[in-house]
């Protein structure tokens, strides 16, 4: 056999930052918002109750401190998820699948094919109502090393589960 | 005992060795669960007590002998078509099936009790994620070894071809310490650990006595207390010099206890590791599972040469914790002659390294110092006043501990694998193989993309290796180097 182990020059090595990434789905921030409402919810009925037990928490001062903090909280949280939202992206190439996420701090994460063990596409109750599902590639990497996609469209999420099984079954048998 | 007369495919019992053994494992799984009671019930009332005694310890042996009984009866294990098969379970039946080809190593433990009646524990761990349940308690020495040969022999290990030139294994063992090699992690183990093990060990103990008598147990300890004058130099220096004393008796029991009769021997398929004074525990890492190595040494153990080698090897958890061995490296060519078996280690004198920016100091004194410090001052100002402005010393404490990292960390790269140095006080280095590598993550925060730099990690099976603060470009030659030779290669990753 003869053993072959030619050069390659650094430009021949696929560089991740000349990707054409694709952006999530836009209905995924409808349910990023709704998410937003329902935990400000959450947090304005625990302070409620924390005001309405705790005699100390009615004084105008401490009202009004609570207020803030709560009103602080919920927009940051707000703010952060639009901003956030503008750069969730994925990108399947052929030997791999890219998604970058966050805002203040921005990670891309490449996963290759043949590292992944299994994947599952699910779709939580807000999902359903606009017909999303996330995509969970599963490695046999340590904690974080697994990747999730949500706010995909239902079809595309089915169909890349597909292709990525059906991808690693062929490459598995070819041998590459 | 022929080892080739035995037929696994017929249904074992555990030997008669392992009646004692079960008995013991019986007393002591119940004196754990039960012995608050037992000083509760003989505490209380001072009339019967001795009645109590006898009823107690009459109740106490007819149930450790009859679960015991029980528990070994009904035990039994085969090997059929492949598969391991032990049937288990008094009350509730269990059959568990083990195919020989999902098994990853075979552990056989001796405790001293092991040691006596020549017979040994052997544990199996499978690559299924569900918690390993399969052990056998105590069967001979002989026959545990020949089971352990009849399971690594008798299946093909996945994703590795059969080489043609096999290595010899070694008649000598590789690592082996010298009385020379104990005394030096004696003097340079952990000390304030020691002091902290024995520390939770007696509140606990304090504590399990005070829930079961309902009692107030802090007696000894205010005795204690008011026989020590601690406003007195010399009380200080006293219980400072009692408390070095313990600290330093207790870390070298557990230095002895873990790491007399310490070996390695290297086979075909593994290291199998030795260790243990009163519990002897012998455990198979295979080459396949280790994913990096690491090697780290404390300030001390730095300066006397001695590293601690670490296999982050594939798994679930409980698999990555039962093979986690940490091995005194006491002689620099111990390393060498590990690595053999993963990569050697690079020629890191003609490498350019690459290091870590400046920056990592700034953010070390944002993130470490200042913010903490700030946080502190004002939550403790309320109560402590200006003497909460100590926490500010946190700043130069940061600002230190970032330029010492800056300082020591060099990462050296060739086409087959990389190497890093790092450390604070102490150093740690680690060896990995591109194509060990499952995913990577490239991450830049606010203030990194204004310094156009990046955080790589390099997640493997058996762990994550964090490249901090390098420059953009760097990081992303290291991911697009990663990607490409774990996608271009067809080499198996375990």
């Amino acid at each position: 056999m003869n053993f072959l182990n030619e050069q390659l020059q650094p430009g021949q090595i696929p560089d991740a930052m000349q990707i054409n990434w694709q952006p999530v789905e836009k209905n995924y921030l409808k349910v990023l918002r709704l998410q937003w409402l329902i935990v400000s919810t959450v947090i304005l009925i625990v302070a409620v109750v924390l005001i309405a037990l705790i005699a100390e928490f009615r004084k105008l001062p401490q009202l009004l401190l609570i207020t803030a903090a709560w009103l602080c909280v919920i927009l940051f949280y707000f703010f952060i998820q639009e901003k956030s939202f503008r750069h969730l992206a994925y990108a399947v190439r052929e030997h791999d699948i890219l998604y970058r996420h966050g805002w203040i701090v921005q990670h891309m994460i490449a996963c290759p094919f043949n590292r992944i063990q299994h994947c599952s596409a699910d779709m939580g109750p807000l999902d359903r109502r606009y017909k999303l599902s996330s995509l969970t590639i599963f490695t046999a990497g340590a904690s974080g090393a697994d990747l999730r996609i949500a706010g995909l469209k239902e079809s595309d999420a089915q169909n890349l589960r597909e292709f990525i099984m059906h991808k690693i079954k062929t490459d598995e048998q070819s041998g590459n | 005992m022929n080892k080739a007369e035995i037929d696994w495919s017929v249904s074992q019992r555990q030997g008669g060795s392992a009646l004692l053994i079960i008995i013991l494992k019986t007393i002591i799984d119940l004196v754990k669960n039960i012995w608050p009671f037992a000083i509760a019930i003989l505490l209380t009332g001072k009339s019967n007590r001795s009645d109590k005694l006898e009823w107690f310890l009459i109740l106490f042996s007819f149930i450790v002998l009859v679960r015991s009984l029980l528990e070994f009866y009904f035990f039994r294990f085969q090997i059929i078509k492949d598969e391991l098969v032990i049937h288990k379970g008094v009350f509730t039946k269990k059959i568990i099936v083990l195919p020989l080809e999902k098994i990853i190593a075979v552990h056989i433990d001796q405790t001293w009790l092991h040691q006596l009646l020549s017979s040994a524990k052997v544990s199996f761990d499978s690559a299924g994620s569900i918690k390993t349940e399969v052990v056998i308690d105590a069967i001979p020495l002989t026959k545990a070894e020949s089971l352990r040969q009849f399971i690594t022999e008798s299946k093909p290990l996945p994703g590795i071809e059969e080489s043609k030139t096999k290595v010899q294994p070694y008649v000598q063992p590789i690592i082996s310490l010298s009385a020379n090699d104990i005394l030096k992690l004696c003097i340079s183990a952990n000390h304030i650990e020691g002091l902290f093990i024995l520390i939770a060990f007696g509140l606990s103990v304090v504590y399990n006595i005070s829930e079961a008598t309902g009692k107030e147990t802090t007696g000894l300890l205010s005795w204690v207390y008011e026989r020590i004058d601690t406003n007195t130099v010399s009380g200080i220096l006293f219980l400072g010099f009692a408390l070095l004393l313990v600290s330093i008796t207790v870390s070298i029991i557990l230095v002895l206890l873990r790491y007399s009769n310490f070996r390695i021997v290297r086979s075909e398929k593994g290291f199998s590791i030795r260790s243990g004074l009163i519990n002897t525990k012998e455990k198979l890492v295979p080459f396949r599972k280790i994913q990096y190595l690491s090697w780290k040494a404390n300030w001390l153990r730095e300066k006397m040469g001695i590293f601690l080698l670490h296999f982050h090897a594939a798994g679930t958890l409980e698999i990555k914790e039962r093979m986690e061995v940490k091995v005194p490296v006491t002689q620099k060519r111990f390393i060498t002659e590990i690595l053999k078996d993963y990569h050697d280690l690079l020629p890191v004198k003609e490498l350019k390294p690459l290091r870590v920016d400046k920056a990592y100091i700034t953010r070390n004194i944002l993130l470490r110092g200042i913010l903490p410090s700030v946080v502190f001052f004002i939550f403790f100002w309320f109560n402590i006043s200006w003497t909460a402005s100590w926490f500010f010393l946190l700043i130069p404490y940061a600002a230190f501990t970032g330029w010492l990292f800056w300082k020591k960390f060099r990462l050296w790269a060739i086409p087959e694998a990389l190497q890093i140095k790092k450390g604070i006080f102490g150093i740690e280095k680690s060896i990995l193989i591109w194509n060990k590598i499952q995913s990577v993550q490239y991450s830049q925060s606010i203030f990194q993309r204004r310094k156009k730099l990046a955080t790589l990690k390099l997640f493997t099976a058996g762990g994550v290796v964090n490249i901090p603060y390098i420059m953009h470009e760097e990081a992303m030659k290291i991911y697009n180097n990663a990607l490409f030779k774990i996608e271009s290669e067809n080499k198996p990753w375990m």
